[in-house]
């Protein structure tokens, strides 16, 4: 019997040791506060680094789904209670059409604690891009039958002046590791694998105008898909231009005027339902390019002669593969739009580009080419 | 064992919140059919499987071969449906559980008895709104999508209990639970869901008197629910939302993913029983701790979020039968203090979910039986006082309810020759609450049961028809419950 309760002693004492658990935390959740000053570092309208009143601040969160906007007050000031813990991106905005000037200014915090953080946002003065992307449509309408065709481009002339694209080039980026993250950020160029020029010669023709605050529709094909992929599909009849590989199997529409690829890569400009990116450039640039590493061939279009830049993706983290530096593209588009849902992304505001597009564009429940939602 | 026998303790779900809820409390006593189709009168009401002794109050499985009176087999079947909008957000529109099983009971030797049942489940939620776990009320986190669909569930449950005396004075004994149940919904995004429950039950048995009885118990429990997504037909890429607390969510878009909550725990329980002719009084203390784990399967895995459980519960229950007459007086009570806690991976520091809650319960029943008429009339009352938080840091939402809940129950049964007998009973809770303060408010529960038994030669068959009904006074709103049961049993 006594050795019985011995027994017994020992395991209960095991017992409640092993069921301690943890501690509970003291600090409650939802407590974060953020005060965030906005300046100006432009120098455009003074030389003083002043705060900037009613700038856009747009907050979200890469922890969770949150995004919020708010108003800085005269003083450029702006305090955010109640916040969960989390990381935050923090985009200031405040656009000035006398200048055509964008200040824009970013930020990433992370909150864990009830103490107010306390920062300040530095604004700085970007030009507005003359020819931006204002929709992607690329992820296709009808799952049953993998049918993507309907995708398209759609191009915005934010100038008050008409713009003439003969020779520039549309690009699909490299989607493979061709290039390294870090040597992505290192050279001076894109890497794009589709590439599709305009008609025409770039400042001797004036072929394909843009007029000022018009858009352009450039489509995979341009026909109607709903004959053939369904009601979630696009008609594309009305497009401006289509992508044209006469070399391949692809459609033509004789009535839409085409852009032609400049590599033999691929059937026809297909963008990734995932995950890709796409740029505009002038054209007066390029080389050919091979990489032992992945078939090509591939093409260098540099830097600065790219007009704009938009990577998305339906699936995003801090450790996702990138096909676009940066400098031409800060952030993703497209975060949680799925493949076949017959949606797209858009600018938010057509000319509105602060060369981070998660910032700059927002999913669309439906395409709207030639016009913005 | 006599637990997990009535309609509604047979589905999936209760087991899995039987851990949570009720966690660490032991078996139900009205788990019995004859109980069950009497009200659920299980205070002052004699019953073969509502004894006041360590195994069927405690269940300590070392008291199984003491308690044995002789061998039996049971071949049962069970279906019940509850359907109606008066539930929580999550819950299923109509809840089908259907299950088929046997178990049975034998004495392996003078020293040894066994106890074994098993039985195979399907759990069918239908109109399932956007829920993809399989109790998604089980901690704080959880995850959706956005679409209506009906899972099903399939699978095995088992159960076995196993004594040895080891002198006079001793005994211990073993158990084990364990199911397994896989689901599908079948609308986008098609997840399947795994679970999984395991809990061991090990006894110790000291009689120090003849009229005394020391129990002490130990439970060992895991519980894991895996929800996993491989894609859909239609191509689509899969979307969910991961819920932490119901403020804080993000969104995950992938072609293939799995979740996987891992719950683990202990319980120690000690047993006091004395037994005299004419009283019987059981008391059992018990602490419990369980931890649940909740992960996203990545490389490296990626933790979502973290919940712990402690619970202190104390319960007695006592039956006094006077001298010269058929009349059986019980009472009850109940102290539990639950304290359950959740916090997210990288923000160890902060408290996400706070969910303490108490309850005090006090109770008394009566039996009395007419001869020779074989009229039997049972009576209960229990007063629960709750006192419940619901603190949502995330979300900033803060629940609280401190609230008394009234239990009444009657039951009547007519027996004849020990041939037969037939069964009523009303059972009415005049508020029912969840430990998350999500449920309704001001939901009364009407349960109207009838049943009846008939035995020849060695066979006795035992029936149970049941029907539910939540109410609640500021609303049309209802939910009701409609189920049935039946035994054959042969004894041996």
């Amino acid at each position: 019997m006594k050795r019985l309760l011995v027994i017994i002693s020992i395991a209960c004492a095991g017992a409640f040791m092993s069921s301690c658990g943890l501690d509970k935390p003291d600090i409650a959740e939802g407590r974060c506060v953020l005060v965030l000053q906005a300046v100006d570092t432009s120098g455009v309208f003074t030389e003083d680094w002043v705060g900037v009143a009613n700038a856009k601040v747009e907050i979200t969160s890469s922890t969770f789904a949150y995004k919020n906007i708010f108003a800085t007050d005269d003083m450029g000031r702006i305090v955010l209670e109640g916040l969960p813990s989390g990381d935050y991106y923090i985009q200031a905005s405040m656009r000035n059409e006398e200048r055509n000037l964008l200040l824009t200014g970013q930020k990433k915090k992370n909150l864990r604690s009830e103490a107010a953080v306390k920062d300040t946002l530095f604004m700085s003065g970007v030009p507005m891009s003359p020819l931006v992307i204002n929709e992607i449509y690329y992820a296709g309408c009808n799952g049953s039958s993998f049918y993507f065709y309907d995708q398209f481009v759609e191009l915005y002339n934010s100038t008050n002046d008409t713009l003439y694209l003969d020779g520039y080039i549309v690009c699909r980026s490299q989607q493979s590791e061709v290039l390294t993250a870090a040597q992505l950020e290192t050279v001076d160029f894109a890497l794009a694998y589709y590439v599709y020029q305009f008609p025409g010669s770039r400042g001797v023709t004036h072929e394909c105008p843009i007029g000022p605050g018009e858009y352009l529709v450039l489509a995979s094909d341009a026909v109607d898909h709903h004959y053939y992929g369904g009601a979630l599909c696009v008609d594309l009849t009305n497009a401006d231009y289509e992508f044209f590989n006469a070399l391949k199997n692809d459609f033509d529409n004789p009535r839409v005027p085409n852009l032609v690829p400049i590599t033999s890569t691929g059937v026809d400009f297909s963008l990734n339902l995932g995950h890709t990116g796409v740029f505009v450039a002038t054209g007066e640039e390029y080389t050919f390019a091979e990489y032992p590493s992945s078939p090509g061939p591939f093409v260098q279009v540099p830097l600065r002669t790219i007009l704009d830049a938009v990577e998305y993706s339906g699936s995003q983290g801090p450790t996702f593969r990138r096909y676009l530096t940066l400098r031409i593209d800060a952030g993703l588009g497209g975060n949680g739009l799925t493949r076949y849902s017959g949606q797209s992304i858009e600018r938010k505001t057509p000319g509105f580009d602060s060369n981070n597009s998660s910032f700059d564009f927002e999913n669309l429940g439906a395409p709207t080419p030639g016009y913005s939602h | 064992m006599e637990r997990c026998r009535t309609v509604k303790s047979y589905c999936f779900v209760a087991a899995a919140s039987a851990i949570l809820l009720a966690a660490w409390a032991p078996p139900a006593k009205s788990d019995e059919i004859r109980t069950s189709a009497m009200g659920n009168c299980s205070i002052g009401l004699e019953d073969r499987a509502n004894r006041i002794d360590p195994y069927y109050y405690g269940r300590n499985p070392a008291y199984l071969g003491s308690t044995f009176d002789r061998a039996w087999v049971r071949f049962i079947f069970s279906i019940d449906e509850q359907k109606g909008d008066l539930k929580r957000p999550y819950d299923p529109h109509l809840l089908n559980t259907t299950f088929v099983g046997f178990e049975g009971r034998k004495r392996l030797s003078d020293r040894q008895a066994a106890s074994g049942i098993f039985k195979y489940e399907r759990l069918w939620q239908r109109e399932q709104w956007h829920s993809l776990e399989f109790d998604q009320y089980n901690d704080p986190f959880y995850i959706t999508d956005l679409t209506t669909g009906d899972i099903k569930y399939w699978g095995p449950a088992m159960s076995v209990d196993y004594s040895l005396r080891l002198s006079p004075k001793a005994a211990i004994g073993g158990g084990f639970d364990y199911d397994i149940s896989t689901g599908l919904k079948d609308y986008y995004t098609r997840p399947q869901i795994e679970h999984n429950y395991a809990q061991g039950n090990i006894g110790l048995l000291l009689q120090p008197r003849r009229e005394w009885l020391l129990g002490l118990v130990v439970r060992p429990m895991r519980i894991q629910n895996r929800t996993s997504f491989d894609g859909t037909n239609e191509g689509y890429d899969l979307i969910i939302r991961r819920y932490y607390g119901d403020g804080i969510y993000d969104i995950r878009s992938f072609q293939s993913y799995s979740m996987t909550e891992v719950m683990k725990g202990f319980e120690i329980g000690v047993q006091n029983f004395v037994t005299t002719d004419r009283v019987k009084v059981g008391t059992i203390f018990s602490y419990g701790n369980a931890e649940n784990s909740i992960s996203g399967k990545t490389s490296p895995p990626e933790q979502i979020g973290y919940w712990q459980d402690k619970t202190v519960d104390f319960r007695f229950l006592a039956r006094y039968t006077p001298e010269s007459t058929p009349l059986v007086l019980g009472v009850s009570g109940r102290s539990m203090n639950r304290d359950g806690w959740a916090r997210r991976p990288r923000f160890e520091d902060v408290i996400l979910y706070d969910n303490p809650m108490q309850l005090r319960s006090a109770g008394a029943g009566a039996s009395y039986t007419i001869q020779p008429a074989g009229l039997t009339i049972a009576a209960d009352y229990v007063l629960n006082s709750y006192d419940i938080e619901a603190s949502d840091y995330g979300a900033n939402d803060f629940r609280a309810q401190e609230f008394l809940q009234n239990v009444g129950r009657l039951g009547v049964e007519y027996a004849a020759y020990n041939v037969f007998s037939i069964r009523g009973g009303v059972e009415v809770t005049d508020y029912v609450a969840d430990r998350w303060l999500k449920l309704p408010v001001n939901t009364d529960r009407y349960r109207f049961t009838a049943g009846g038994s008939y035995a020849w030669h060695l066979w006795q068959v035992d029936a149970l028809i049941l029907y539910g009904r939540d109410t609640q006074n500021d609303t049309d709103t209802q939910r009701r419950d409609l189920g049935g049961i039946i035994w054959f049993t042969r004894l041996e």
